[in-house]
């Protein structure tokens, strides 16, 4: 671990300050930098073109009062260009989503070291002593991209029509605006005045802002908590706003029959509907930098600067610098690669795998690129079932010595060396290095490379006999023998990671076969429960609270304990009832419980030293016994950036929970002329 | 003739029932539907689905339906309406999305016959007229390097070559200024400049089956007595080969070029997944694995009718050219 | 014309060589009373290069049934210090710059550049690995229960953990050359047990079509449209969830081959029954069957044989397809993979840009393949031409 020993110390300061920056949300406003005077604000070309030629008002009557000031990463940039990217249909919208996410609370980090929550579109936040009522306010004269104001109104249509209180009636898994006790634990909405509202839960939520954080409410990459009224009202069919033509000329356009299909993809509420999903409609106003042109079907397709995005960098200079983005369709990776490769692409993270990181380098000149290597927040690890519907199964995995075993047998060096030419880490699966979470003692538990005492501790476990082929027996006179199932369909899914795994396992003596099934099998056997060493990556490692379902179980993809898990979550904690064909209660005093209880708890903690201290020991009852084995991590992901395109930092974490390359503020992008 | 015609017709239009029952239920036999992938994507991207939505959305697409419901639904708003249902992956209507593509599908899948055809008979009939020559083997050889390479592969080395060695960025069909622009003589142009790869990586593993064929036909042929007779009249080589063993040879053709599109259209589906092709094939695949089954159904539907069709074309065209199978 | 004419003569003594039996030469008359098992032996050998692919061949068979003991290494074996080594250039030249009657090879040093990470190699001019034969180490069975560890060849012990690849090494330093041959295992036999039942189904069920017509024609006719007009894709998918999911790779994989088949038939099929439409009414089959021979008899023994050139054809031609079809499943999540070694998954697994761009020898396989198809391409040839009674 010498290699960044002192970058991991530095990285520890930096997790406590992002911890602080939550702290102080609660009681110190975070406003932004004082508004600079009028006439300082400067506009790209294509702007002032249209201000010069009258068809819009001048930058100062666009942005707000007092705009977010944005400090970029490197220097102040230029005005102009088109981002060339890649993705592959509708479907794989969070490459763009990420880049043009516009929640009202937001991570943001001028550089690695230093990742807050801050004020976005909203000038401040603030939020009661026992953190049941949280109060925003709009930063005034903010606009939506077709220059109509943004007002209190907007947030009380988008609860009405969109969030639609009504439909809660269960809570999900980590839902934003509930606090997992039935109808009260529905958030509920005052409007103050038309730039202030208030939201308010019957029990503590302090939670709130982080997953706000995260979520934006579906309003896929925003604005959180808000939707265009004077817009989307013309499109309620059963509303005196009701214009039919429009509503008639939609549903033509996307082949539906109702006015209804209209809102959504699935069903009320989701958002993802032909009208009010910012993809599928051009003329869906917004507030992100960048606004869509055309549709996702058209390749490429195409978005454009929103003349009114209400952001300025520190000399005033309306952001963002680039004028659109160009995303081109692809179907397989490999396309994208050479593609790369021939310089057709300027800022790609999403499909850009550090597999291929040497073929990258090795085209940077032609390419005319850099690779810029981010840290990903996951861990490759293999999970044993300690819930296994079969007792004999999980007598085995659920043994401390045993997991010690399987972990001390994996050589990580080599592994590392051989699968991924040396560019991860060594590492037990635990929070990544400089989230407030991390452990140096978690991160190094188990992972010598000790096959003697692997193989002591499996004699003294009492599988000291062996068969006529060198497997260990199990008391019962069974062979020890375990089935690694995975899918090559996951991504961070190297299936070369686990033929060497297995075969440190044969080596002390536990006979492994794998199974490799197709996706939807393996969604199928995953809620059944009966795999018996699965393969997943263990990610949203940054800021663990924000999303600790890997640690506390209850991930839909895999875990260590899906049968126990799910008992606590639902039955325990729950309404009593489960959708899954199978869970098993825990036994008595078994870990599973306590980590269920502890979450319960953090979820409804108001203070935050408390609530940190109770999350700790969630991660300790990990750290004692690992039940996650880890085995490398901290992936470079790759991010591809042309010479000319500047202010893309290096070495942010990679990870959902802190928006991926949303952190790295791409508004702030620039292509260099 | 005429009676001919109608039995074939009628069988044929049976036929597309029976395909149409079948490739639903196929399309529905892996376990699982489109929402069980769907939403492992969201969740694996950090989104997450109450399951109210899900049940929702499981509704609104008919999903717990038995699978006669959804057959009978589907089934009706093809034939009321022509309406092939919506795709739940692109969330439009299927056909939405199909017409463009199958006729630039159509358009490469043509232009690929005709390139396969225009090689491969005349090598053929070369190969065979002049068995064992040095030529012969050398076509063998070409023949089977194209036929052992998976095609994936061959559009990739291309590329990578004709990036690496000219410079040149050979996927898709258009280059980047015509992609969204509407229909021009330049746009064509730049059309027809982009199709010669997927013509050459299609031609090249088909061309070898071809021209075996061709050959053996041939050599079934050249040798019979009928041809000794014509030689022993005076026919010059030339005329002797082409006017009739030709022909017989040509009639295996006759009976599966009704298949050769669909075939087609089923072979250059990797390739077109690599050279990032805007054809049917790539779209079929992703329907398939993500279980878009409105999409994967009408896309197989449509392959099963261009099939039948083409049964259809070229047991009339046997029939014409073969009165032995017209008296059946 | 006098050309002609000389051909026309030519043509009609070699087409009535028995009609002259009792006035040849002693070496003609042995001709005369060979079988007609010897004859087609004697017409074959004179064709060379069928004789070579039948011998090509063997040697495949043969390296894959003893792939274990050709083989070097363990085709699973990795090593982190040996990832991408290029084939080696194995010499007669040792390090002394002498000729040597043992060949050799020479030592390596790994060239790891530190902003790409792409492994280079060095040839260590001052280390000289004379390849032993008969190395023990590795033990296995041969043929399945001989127990042993001798290999052909090797480095031996001497070389520590230096390695000969004769065809490199992959990304995980397995030595490509091991694959190869233990991938022939797989893909010369499972992979072809499709190819032989389609085309048994084929003949048989195009044949009984075309020879009975009627009603049993129609059928089978509209059975084949059907199959054919379902595409293979969503086919292979459906088929395969069918298939038990507990069942292993290769088990899974046979079972696939086998549907394959079951679809694969119908091309030969609707091509047999063409040929025997028109060979129904020909004089020979109808004394044939005055003669009182059975229905299947007159198929397989008169009626097939007439377009044998045309079955060879389709035989080697799907040989490969049945290969690589492997490759195709392999991106449906359908086929085989590793630890499975096979050649369709040794190709799988070099389709990707940066294989064709940084370590190119991983497409050996692919060439394995084409000789393969090749070598059975001409062997048909050459059994077609000595089995053809018209051909000269």
């Amino acid at each position: 671990m010498g290699k960044n020993g002192l970058s991991r110390r530095d990285f520890l300061k930096a997790s406590a300050a992002a911890a602080a920056a939550v702290v102080a949300a609660r009681n110190v406003p975070v406003t932004s930098a004082a508004p600079l005077r009028q006439g300082m604000y400067k506009e790209a070309p294509m702007l002032a073109d249209l201000v010069a030629a009258g068809d819009l008002p001048p930058v100062e009557q666009r942005l707000p009062v007092n705009p977010r000031v944005i400090t970029p990463t490197h220097e102040v940039g230029q005005y102009g260009g088109t981002l060339r990217r890649a993705f592959k249909g509708l479907s794989d919208r969070w490459g763009p989503v990420k880049l043009s996410e516009e929640g009202a609370i937001q991570w943001d980090a001028p550089d690695p070291e230093n990742a807050t929550l801050v004020a976005n579109y909203i000038s401040e936040w603030s939020q009661n002593e026992d953190a049941s009522e949280y109060v925003f306010t709009l930063r005034e004269g903010l606009k939506w991209s077709d220059g109509m104001p943004f007002t209190t109104e907007d947030v009380q249509f988008y609860y009405d029509k969109i969030f639609i209180p009504q439909l809660h009636t269960r809570p999900g898994p980590l839902q934003v605006g509930l606090t997992g006790e039935g109808d009260e634990g529905i958030m509920q909405l005052e409007v103050i005045d038309e730039l202030t509202w208030k939201v308010s839960f019957s029990t503590p939520n302090p939670l709130f802002v982080l997953r706000f954080g995260n979520d934006t409410m579906g309003m896929i990459a925003g604005p959180s908590m808000a939707a265009p009224k004077h817009y989307l009202e013309k499109f309620l069919g059963d509303a005196d706003t009701a214009d039919q033509a429009l509503i008639d000329a939609a549903m033509a356009a996307n082949g539906v029959t109702t006015w209804q299909e209209l809102w959504y993809e699935s069903g009320p509420g989701d958002a993802r509907g032909p009208i009010n999903f910012f993809f599928r409609n051009p003329d869906l106003p917004v507030i992100n930098p960048w606004r869509s042109l055309n549709s996702p079907l058209d390749d490429p397709w195409v978005m454009e600067r929103n003349p009114y995005y209400h952001a300025v960098d520190t000399e005033g200079n309306q952001l963002p610098y680039i004028d659109g983005m160009s995303h081109a369709l692809f179907q397989e990776t490999e396309t994208l690669n050479l593609w790369i490769a021939q310089g057709l692409i300027d800022m790609q993270q999403r499909h850009v795998s550090s597999a291929n990181f040497t073929f990258f380098k090795e085209n940077e000149e032609a390419g005319d690129y850099k690779v810029v290597t981010w840290k990903s927040a996951t861990t490759n690890a293999f999970h044993p079932n300690i819930s296994h519907p079969d007792p004999a199964i999980r007598a085995v995995f659920d043994v401390a010595e045993f997991r010690e075993a399987l972990s001390i047998a994996i050589n990580r060096e080599e592994l590392n060396e051989l699968v991924y030419s040396g560019l991860l880490e060594p590492r037990q699966a635990s929070p990544v290095s400089g989230s407030p979470n991390f452990d140096p003692e978690f991160e190094t538990k188990w992972i010598e490379y000790d096959p003697d005492r692997a193989n002591q501790l499996l004699d003294d476990l009492g599988y000291d006999q062996r068969d006529g082929d060198g497997y260990r027996l199990r008391p019962d006179g069974e062979r020890l023998a375990f089935t690694i199932t995975y899918s090559e369909a996951l991504s961070n899914m190297n299936p070369d990671e686990v033929q060497v795994v297995t075969s440190y396992w044969e080596a002390i003596g536990i006979q492994i076969s794998q199974q490799v099934l197709e996706r939807s099998l393996l969604e199928e056997r995953n809620r059944a429960g009966d795999i018996e060493i699965g393969v997943w990556p263990v990610d949203r490692s940054s800021v663990v609270m924000g999303d600790p379902r890997r640690y506390t179980g209850t991930i839909d993809d895999g875990c260590w304990a899906p049968n126990y898990a799910i008992y606590m979550a639902d039955i325990v904690y729950g309404d009593g009832t489960t959708d899954r064909p199978f869970v098993l209660e825990p036994p008595a005093d078994h870990p599973v419980r306590r980590i269920a209880e502890l979450w319960d708890q953090v979820q409804k903690e108001p203070d935050e030293a408390t609530r940190n201290a109770l999350f700790k020991e969630i991660m300790d009852i990990h750290k004692e016994h690992p039940y996650m084995i880890g085995t490398v991590g901290e992936d470079p992901a790759p991010v591809i950036v042309k010479n000319y395109v500047g202010n893309v930092g290096s070495g942010f974490i990679n990870d959902d929970t802190m928006r991926n390359v949303g952190i790295a503020r791409p508004k702030q992008f620039f292509i260099r002329s | 003739m005429f009676q001919f015609l109608m039995r074939r017709s009628l069988a044929a239009l049976a036929t597309i029932w029976v395909i149409s029952i079948v490739s639903f239920v196929i399309i529905q036999l892996p376990p699982g539907d489109f929402l069980t992938t769907y939403m492992a994507n969201l969740r694996e991207m950090g989104e997450r689905v109450p399951e109210e939505q899900i049940a929702a959305m499981r509704e609104r697409y008919g999903l717990g339906e038995p699978m006669f419901v959804q057959y009978y639904k589907w089934m009706r708003g093809i034939i009321q309406d022509g309406d092939f249902g919506r795709s739940m992956e692109w969330g439009v209507p299927v056909s939405m999305l199909l017409w463009d593509r199958i006729g630039l599908t159509v358009m490469v899948g043509l232009s690929s016959i005709l390139f396969v055809w225009v090689v491969a008979i005349p090598v053929g009939v070369y190969s065979a007229t002049h068995q064992y020559s040095i030529l012969d083997y050398l076509f063998t050889f070409i023949g089977f390097l194209g036929l052992a390479i998976p095609n994936f592969l061959l559009a990739l080395v291309l590329m990578w070559i004709g990036w690496s060695v000219f410079g040149q960025n050979v996927g898709g069909l258009y280059s980047p200024e015509y992609s969204n622009a509407p229909w021009s003589i330049g746009k064509f142009i730049d059309l027809l400049s982009h199709l010669w790869i997927p013509m050459l990586i299609v031609g090249t593993s088909w061309t070898a089956g071809l021209i075996r064929t061709m050959r053996a036909n041939m050599l079934d042929e050249i040798n019979q007595p009928y041809v000794e007779t014509a030689r022993a009249k005076g026919l010059t080589e030339w005329r002797l080969v082409w006017k009739y063993p030709v022909r017989v040879a040509l009639n295996p053709f006759i009976s599966t070029v009704g298949y050769a599109l669909p075939q087609i259209v089923g072979g250059v589906l990797i390739t077109a997944v690599v050279l990032n092709l805007p054809t049917i094939g790539p779209l079929l695949l992703r329907a398939l694995l993500s279980q878009d089954m409105f999409m994967a159904g009408a896309i197989v539907m449509i392959l099963s009718i261009l099939t039948v069709i083409g049964t259809l074309i070229s047991d009339i065209l046997l029939a014409v050219f073969d009165p032995r199978i017209r008296l059946e | 014309m006098a050309n002609v004419e000389q051909r026309g003569q030519k043509a009609n003594s070699e087409l009535s060589p028995i009609l002259d039996a009792d006035i040849l030469e002693p070496e003609k008359e042995k001709i005369a009373v060979a079988t007609p098992r010897q004859l087609m032996w004697w017409k074959f050998r004179k064709h060379r290069v069928a004789v070579f692919s039948g011998i090509l061949l063997i040697i495949f068979y043969t390296i894959a049934l003893f792939a274990d003991f050709i083989s070097p290494y363990d085709p699973n074996a990795f090593d982190a210090k040996h990832k991408f080594v290029p084939p080696m250039y194995v010499s007669f030249i040792n390090e002394d710059g002498n000729f040597t009657l043992r060949p050799g090879v020479h030592g390596l040093i790994l060239h790891k550049n530190p902003e790409t990470l792409r492994i280079t190699y060095e040839k260590d001019k001052s280390v000289w690995y004379p390849v032993h034969f008969f190395v023990r180490e590795r033990p296995y069975k041969l043929l399945g229960f001989i127990e042993t560890d001798i290999h052909l060849f090797g480095l031996g012990e001497e070389a520590g953990s230096d390695k000969i690849f004769v065809l490199g090494s992959d990304r995980l330093g397995r030595d490509m050359l091991s694959r190869i041959f233990y991938g022939a295992r797989i893909s010369l036999s499972i992979g072809l047990v499709s190819v032989f039942l389609s085309l048994t189904l084929g003949i048989v069920l195009g044949g009984i079509s075309g020879y009975y017509g009627g009603w049993t024609d129609n059928i089978i006719q509209r059975v084949i449209e059907f199959i054919r007009s379902v595409p293979g894709l969503p086919l292979w998918m459906a088929l395969s969830a069918a298939l038990p999911s507990d069942w292993s790779q290769i088990r899974r994989y046979f079972g696939i081959t086998i549907i394959l088949s079951m679809i694969g038939w119908t091309e030969l099929g609707r091509q047999v029954r063409g040929r025997f439409l028109a060979l129904r009414t020909e004089d020979f089959v109808l004394s044939a069957r005055l003669s009182g021979a059975r229905d299947l008899r007159i198929i397989l023994r008169h009626m097939v044989p007439s377009f044998t050139s045309h079955i060879i054809a389709s035989l080697t031609l799907s040989v490969p397809g049945i290969i690589l079809t492997e490759t195709g499943l392999s991106f449906l999540g359908l086929g085989l993979r590793q630890p499975v070694v096979s050649w369709g998954v040794l190709l799988q697994e070099a389709q990707n840009i940066r294989t064709v761009a940084l370590a190119p020898w991983l497409l050996l396989p692919g060439l394995a393949v084409v000789l393969t198809v090749l070598a059975f391409n001409f062997l048909g040839d050459g059994l077609r031409d000595a089995a053809d009674p018209f051909s000269r």
